[in-house]
């Protein structure tokens, strides 16, 4: 057996227990730094959602929410916090959940499954739908028709190779969209602007559009009044590409229609168009009025 | 073992603590920013989708959107980040500032920064995210408590750190059978410079330690007894001698070495003692010595050699009354009376003398007690003398 005692004895002894003494100490340190910190995870949703409680999600009853589908992100918190606080909503459902994305975000199957009770779109995407998978939602309410516009804050907008030349163009990096989109490039192709002169910039929204063009990142948009900017933007020059193009539309499924439910999204609609401070919102229009109870 | 730490073992302990806390925070940092990477690239692909970002069509980046999805992932990161009691560092306020250069949150100063990637449409989106990252100072404490602790422990069962020198004794004393415990204790006893010995002390050393009695210990007591540095070549010469002839006498043996050096020849008694030690010497040479002693105390003491064919009458008589007064041998004294001193005579008594001498005191001692020679410049034959001074030579007739 080796006896350890004479190693005690050599000259290097207490340096190298000072040095395990060390190693012990960083070990330590290190074992508490694996240990005491984490990051939880985050739970995985979609961030681009709102959703709220009604008073009575607590029940016995197993309830879904309501669903409601916004292709134009407006601020639509208000309306699903009056939706949930509803007791005729509540006595239905567990909660409001309203879901925000972009036109070519939305999995079509989810529209053809009516997988929302309330969407608020534009016409032409449900209308498509409607053609190929028949029975689609009801409108119930819609707001006023708008133009098309090539908008500019330094020239009149042109149709000419003369004008686009070296200017930089802003549209809506969305397909469906009519008056950002599928108008000016059609108008472009009439006039048969060349492409390769001037440059194309998308965005996501039509507000983005506008501030764009107010900041000077754009000579020129495609796109319509701006529904918020109309003060600051009086200073623009536009050219009209289409007139009379429907607005959008709040639309309802089907089953319930006629319902006290459907009246509640009437009245809740009324209010939030009159409380959100937004005129073209206030200037909301009924498709279909509810003839629940009369 | 010494006692308490030293100066240079302190800073050593501070050293150490130094580098624990620092590794602490590193450590602390490093597992951060890694769990917050982990966590967080994934969930960010999952949450910001493609669309979103710009591409080679000419798109640029949803600002709108993105910076509602990091505002709402930072409200998610407010109660993601868990830091226990025994973290060094607390972790707190995460969130995201910028998402491909675009700002969601102004950055806090003194916020620690992480840079996260997030590939969108073929291209690297930096994601910057920022944390404060608190101390939490009882720990650290803690952590330099039990190194205090730990390093005290080790320098209390642990024998302090020999000197060279004492290294040396050390494996030496080991290799001679002493146990490895009772070798350091010995030669701990000891500074450097009293265990470094020069080779006045060594032939000393040796002839005094005795491995098997583990006398080291008393052995450097010696060499370093302040008498040693006061002795000369001679003093430790009969130091050792006396240390040969009876190795346990110590006190006998600084006797010797601290005493005056004298010849005494006592006549009466017939003895001869040179620092008290007695050197037995048969009579003739005896006289022979005292009657060189005598010159040597009267003067210079250079005593021609007489002529080998002719032998001084003179100094024979005067050998010879020397000897008749203390009983010497009969037929010495008729030899020297009717013959007179002969060199050959003179020469074989010089030679006893020397034997005599060499036999108690060993040749090289005896050496100093001994006889110096010369030439006569005048008769050409050798005169001698004894080599001591006239104040070292005592003689009782």
């Amino acid at each position: 057996m080796i006896s350890t005692r004479p190693l005690l004895y050599s000259p290097r002894a207490r340096l190298l227990l000072y040095g395990l003494a060390l190693a012990i100490g960083l070990l330590l340190a290190w074992a508490s730094a694996q240990q005491a910190t984490a990051i939880n995870p985050l739970p995985q949703r979609l961030y681009n959602s709102y959703h709220c409680l009604t008073p009575d999600s607590a029940g016995t009853q197993v309830r879904a929410p309501l669903r409601i589908l916004d292709f134009f992100h407006l601020s639509t918190r208000p309306l699903a916090d009056s939706l949930c606080n509803n007791p005729v909503i509540a006595a239905y459902y567990s909660g409001v959940e309203i879901i925000w994305m972009h036109r070519d975000q939305v999995d079509l199957r989810k529209l053809i499954d009516q997988d929302y009770e309330l969407l608020f779109a534009k016409p032409e995407l449900l209308e498509r739908i409607e053609s190929t998978a028949g029975n689609s939602y009801i409108p119930i309410v819609h707001y006023a028709d708008y133009t098309s516009q090539l908008i500019s804050l330094n020239s009149h907008p042109q149709l000419s190779n003369e004008y686009f030349r070296g200017k930089t163009l802003g549209l809506i990096d969305d397909p469906n969209s009519l008056s950002g989109y599928q108008i000016p490039k059609n108008a472009l192709k009439q006039h048969q602007i060349d492409e390769s002169t001037f440059e194309i910039v998308h965005y996501k929204s039509h507000d983005q559009l506008h501030r764009a063009l107010l900041l000077g990142d754009v000579d020129v948009i495609a796109s319509f009044s701006s529904l918020e900017h109309s003060a600051a933007t009086s200073s623009k020059r536009t050219l009209n590409l289409q007139e009379r193009l429907p607005g959008p539309h709040w639309y309802v499924l089907p089953e319930l229609l006629d319902t006290a439910i459907h009246c509640q999204f009437e009245k809740l609609l009324r209010q939030y168009s009159r409380d959100v401070g937004n005129p073209y919102i206030a200037n909301m229009t009924l498709a279909r009025s509810c003839q629940h109870g009369k | 073992m010494e006692n308490k730490p030293t100066l240079p073992a302190i800073l050593a302990y501070l050293l150490s603590i130094a580098l624990v806390w620092l590794g602490l925070y590193l450590f602390s940092l490093n597992k951060i920013n890694t769990s917050l990477q982990q966590e967080l690239e994934p969930h960010l692909l999952l949450s910001f989708d493609k669309t979103l970002f710009s591409d080679n069509s000419g798109r640029v980046n949803d600002k709108q959107s993105i910076a509602y999805i990091a505002r709402q992932i930072n409200l998610a990161l407010r109660q993601s980040s868990v830091s226990q009691r025994y973290a060094g560092l607390r972790v707190e306020s995460v969130a995201i500032n910028t998402v491909d250069n675009m700002q969601i949150k102004a950055l806090n100063p003194g916020f620690r920064q992480l840079r996260l990637e997030m590939p969108r449409n073929q291209l690297s989106r930096p994601v910057v995210v920022s944390y404060q990252s608190v101390i939490q100072w009882p720990i650290y404490f803690m952590l330099a408590g039990l190194m205090i602790l730990l390093m005290l422990f080790i320098h209390r069962i642990t024998p302090s750190p020999l000197l060279p020198e004492q290294q040396r004794w050390l494996e030496y004393l080991v290799r001679r059978g002493y146990e490895t415990p009772q070798a350091y204790k010995q030669v701990q006893g000891f500074t450097e410079q009293q265990l470094t010995l020069n080779k006045q002390q060594w032939p000393v050393f040796n002839a005094l330690h005795q491995a098997d009695n583990k006398n080291f210990n008393e052995v450097m007591a010696t060499l370093n007894d302040s008498r040693m540095n006061q002795l000369d070549e001679l003093d430790l010469a009969w130091f050792m001698k006396q240390l040969q002839l009876d190795p346990e006498d110590i006190d006998t043996a600084w006797d010797r070495a601290t005493s005056e050096d004298q010849l005494f020849l006592d006549l009466v008694s017939c003895r001869v003692s040179i620092r008290k030690q007695l050197i037995p010497m048969t009579k003739t040479p005896l006289f022979y010595y005292a009657w060189y002693a005598q010159q040597r105390l009267q003067g210079k003491g250079w005593m021609l050699n007489p002529q080998s064919n002719k032998p001084n009458k003179e100094q024979g008589q005067e050998l010879a009354e020397l000897m008749w007064l203390h009983k010497g041998h009969a037929r010495a004294i008729s030899d020297l009376e009717q013959s007179g001193l002969k060199a050959k005579t003179l020469d074989q008594n010089r030679s006893k003398i020397k034997e005599e001498l060499a036999a108690t005191l060993g040749e090289a001692l005896a050496e100093y007690y001994l006889f110096d020679s010369a030439k006569d410049p005048e008769s050409g034959r050798l005169r001698y003398r004894l080599k001591l001074q006239p104040v070292q030579i005592q003689l009782l007739s």
